[in-house]
Order: C-alpha cells, then sequence, then structure tokens
C-alpha cells in the first residue's frame, strides 16, 4: 500500500512545488475577478456545451 | 511536450500557479489562477504578469521574453495538475485580445493530438460550443480531463 506522501508525489511532475504562502496571495487580485466576470458571462450567454 | 516548461510553484489546493519566465528581458513573473465561475464545476484559467515594480497582475503587457512556447506548455501542465487535483472539473479559458486567444488556439492545435488523448475540448465560435477543430476562430475554450 502506498503512503499519502508517495501518492501525493506522483501528482507533481519534477519541477513543481507546493508552496503554502501561495495559498491567499492572489485572490483578490483585481484581474483575476475581472476575468471571472466575464468567464460567467460567456456562460450565462452561451451556456455550456452537452458533455 | 510537458516536459518543456518552468518550475512552478503551486498552492497546496492546486488553484494557483506561479512561475518565471526568462528571457531576453530578464525575469518576469508569471501567475496562473483558476477560480470558480458561477456555474458549479466550472473554473476560470485566468493568467498574467506580474509588475515588477506595482506588484500588480496585468494581462495586457506584452513582455515579447522570447519564450512564449515554453510559457504555454507550463501553463498547459498547470491544467494537467489542477483536473488532476479537482476531478471532473471543467476550464474556462479566454485571452485578454483576440490575438492571444488566436495563440492560445495555435498551442491547442499544434498539440491536439497529445492533449486529446486526456481532455476534451471545446471552442466557442460564434454563439455555440463545439468540439475543438483546427483553423477555425473561436472565442473561448472549455478544457474538460476524461474520466
Amino acid at each position: 500500500m502506498k503512503t499519502k506522501n508517495a501518492t501525493s508525489k506522483k501528482l507533481k511532475p519534477p519541477g513543481f512545488r507546493v508552496n503554502k504562502t501561495l495559498a491567499k496571495k492572489y485572490t483578490d487580485e483585481p484581474l483575476f475577478k475581472e476575468k471571472t466576470e466575464q468567464a460567467n458571462q460567456i456562460l450565462k450567454t452561451f451556456g455550456i456545451p452537452k458533455m | 511536450m510537458l516536459n518543456e516548461c518552468y518550475p512552478v510553484e503551486v498552492s497546496p489546493d492546486f488553484r494557483i500557479f506561479e512561475f518565471i519566465s526568462l528571457g531576453i528581458k530578464g525575469s518576469i513573473t508569471k501567475v496562473v489562477l483558476y477560480s470558480e465561475t458561477d456555474v458549479n464545476g466550472f473554473y476560470n484559467l485566468g493568467f498574467g504578469d506580474k509588475d515588477p515594480t506595482t506588484g500588480f497582475l496585468s494581462d495586457l503587457v506584452v513582455t515579447n521574453n522570447g519564450d512564449s512556447k515554453k510559457v504555454l506548455t507550463t501553463v498547459a501542465a498547470t491544467i494537467y495538475l489542477f483536473t488532476g487535483r479537482h476531478k471532473g472539473a471543467t476550464v474556462i479559458a479566454q485571452g485578454s485580445t483576440h490575438t492571444r486567444t488566436r495563440l492560445y488556439r495555435t498551442g491547442i492545435s499544434n498539440n491536439l493530438a497529445f492533449i486529446e488523448k486526456e481532455f476534451v475540448v471545446y471552442g466557442l465560435f460564434g454563439a455555440m460550443w463545439e468540439l475543438f477543430r483546427k483553423n477555425v476562430d473561436y472565442t473561448a475554450f472549455l478544457v474538460r480531463r476524461k474520466l
């Protein structure tokens, strides 16, 4: 049975590192709020495809 | 394809990614953020450059650092990681300008066979979503990992 560490390491290819300081770093960034609103408009206007 | 990307730092929830582009203009911090939209399970892919002076992010600046392919590959790699952690998530992406959207389209087209092994890709053409086809001027994209 794989340990939790071994399993979680599999999710990250070489060169990727978890950084806890990033958790809240950009969530209030105006750019991303604006882009999310644009995405909401697209989804509201055009819906979603049948998947 | 995914071997040619920058080292990336990721938040514990795999929604925020930060990497540094190295090129002819020096080092530029780039950020990818997946934020949930009003539609459950649909996340917007936001991507921007960090201004070294102000610290603010912008998706309109043209850095011309000579590494656009590597940057795009790195962004693509974040989609792998995000959808690997957030099972069933659908990612919506659109460029800040028509030129950027076309750049994304070109990136998808050039790697379509590889991408379609693990993802379903839709493009928004006019008012309709359709399965991605090459040489179509889409305005936005939806990407979902195959189960």
